[in-house]
């Protein structure tokens, strides 16, 4: 049936954390969540054996959403696990891989092939890495590359037991625990910063005495954190709180049990963060690239200074200003940056609901399927004889690291359904 | 019975951060307990503490 079927014999050497057989109490929840949390934090301060000075950090930039962290177990983070999802999307999506996901068959063998090529993914990234850094030498080499990639692997199986034992998904959780470590950290911690050691580390502290001294600094120069981060980030919070409850309720009546009502909620950011997380993914695959390319003295691409961070060529452009002070040096740049992201955000949104089965045609055929219902707007809230409700899936773009708001694809759908018919109708975009 | 497939209708694909993922499906792998999991996961941590701390 498909190509990927020459990848069967290898599934059963993957690792797989079982699916528990019976139902999760809400407390075991919680505390494989907790232990998973508290395992992925301490495997991130794990320095690896073998490197001994500080490493540049290649995915700089884009820790917020990669996760993990330069020079420990966990220096890949989920970076080698979504590559491998965007790469299965895309093939998928486009058709070049003929699978049918709707049955037993195409679902094993995607999700086998997702995880080969994410094994494949963790060896490959942990030896670009080791080898472009010149991180060890000769036997020392492979020992550093097998403790990276074993590192992705063990975030992979982590992942598997959150979500199958745990809450919600590991990869947020992840991400979630990362950065919310960081907001603390930054805003409160009460160190000298290593780079220059007269500053505290944290805005409010580092505020605070600028104030005491009599010359309160609202911004700070180069990565130090200003008080306009924290505001920006306490703003973001507050707008994409508020802006992830919005919803339309779509009420659902059933043709086979009268006076039974259901509610089909769409959320206004129907993709969640997830085109981010996918934009992300591939601007940290580019830069690893211009890395690797690099490294053999091909720069088209770009190039870097000794932090990591770009300097020139496309990857300058596809890194964040990293404050207000940043983004009055170079707003074009911040423009070119924000223009990107928002097209690749519509694009990995459009693809990943049509991929999932989200868009209104599927859910439509979903609604009237299950339960042979019958579902039709309530009488008087739209027209009442040919009844329509819309799938309000709507979007903007994101803006620099300082204000991320995830984004979704913006797509207005009208959907007609015939109350009389079991099945609704749906039409195209509006 | 009508209201269980209320909620059924409610519920989303198997997806998690942007990957599609079919993990309530059984497939071939090589099957570990979470607890089995969360063993490797320490042990391989407490390894590279001890080449550390070893050498």
């Amino acid at each position: 049936m498909s190509k990927l079927e020459i990848f069967s014999p290898l599934y059963r050497f993957l690792p797989e954390v079982s699916v528990p057989k019976r139902h999760i109490p809400f407390k075991e929840k919680i505390t494989w969540s907790a232990v998973i949390l508290s395992i992925y934090f301490a495997l991130s301060q794990i320095p690896l054996y073998g490197v001994s000075e500080k490493v540049m950090d290649w995915l700089s930039g884009f820790r917020v959403v990669l996760a993990g962290n330069s020079g420990t177990i966990l220096t890949l983070g989920i970076g080698p696990i979504v590559t491998a999802g965007i790469i299965m999307q895309l093939l998928v999506g486009s058709d070049i891989l003929d699978l049918d996901l709707t049955t037993h068959k195409g679902k094993e063998i995607f999700q086998g092939t997702q995880k080969l090529l994410a094994i494949f993914l963790c060896f490959f990234e942990a030896f670009a890495m080791a080898k472009g850094e010149n991180m060890a030498q000769g036997a020392m080499l492979l020992i550093v590359t097998i403790q990276m990639a074993i590192g992705g692997i063990l975030v992979m199986i982590m992942d598997e037991v959150v979500t199958k034992w745990g809450f919600g998904s590991g990869i947020s959780l992840f991400i979630a625990g990362r950065v919310s470590a960081q907001v603390l950290w930054k805003a409160f911690s009460f160190l000298p910063s290593e780079t220059s050691p007269d500053q505290l580390i944290g805005a409010v502290p580092a505020f605070i005495k600028s104030f005491i001294n009599g010359n309160p600094e609202w911004t700070r120069p180069g990565l130090l954190p200003g008080m306009d981060q924290v505001f920006f980030t306490v703003v973001v919070f507050l707008i994409i709180v508020y802006i992830e409850s919005i919803r339309v309720e779509i009420p659902l009546s059933y043709g086979k049990f009268k006076g039974i009502r259901g509610r089909y909620p769409i959320k206004f950011i129907y993709a969640s963060n997830i085109p981010m997380i996918l934009t992300v993914a591939m601007f940290s695959n580019i830069k690893l690239m211009a890395h690797i390319l690099n490294t053999r003295g091909i720069t088209w691409l770009g190039t870097f200074d000794s932090r990591g961070n770009a300097v020139s060529g496309i990857v300058d452009y596809i890194q964040p200003p990293y404050s207000l002070y940043a983004l009055s040096q170079e707003p074009f740049k911040a423009l070119v940056y924000l223009i990107m992201v928002v097209l690749l955000c519509i694009f990995f949104a459009v693809l990943w609901i049509e991929l999932t089965q989200m868009g209104p045609e599927a859910v439509a055929k979903k609604t009237g399927e299950i339960g042979n219902a019958d579902p039709w707007i309530q009488k008087g809230s739209k027209s009442s004889e040919e009844s329509s409700f819309q799938i309000h899936t709507t979007g903007y773009g994101d803006g620099w690291s300082s204000c991320r708001i995830d984004s979704c694809c913006g797509k207005l759908y009208r959907c007609s359904g015939n109350r009389h018919r079991n099945l609704i109708n749906c039409g195209h975009p509006v | 019975m009508a209201k269980g497939k209320t909620r059924k209708e409610g519920a989303l694909p198997p997806t998690g951060a942007g990957l599609i993922r079919y993990f309530d499906e059984e497939t071939k792998g090589i099957k570990m307990s979470p607890y089995i999991a969360v063993g490797l996961c320490i042990a391989t941590g407490v390894i590279v503490v001890l080449l550390h701390v070893l050498r």
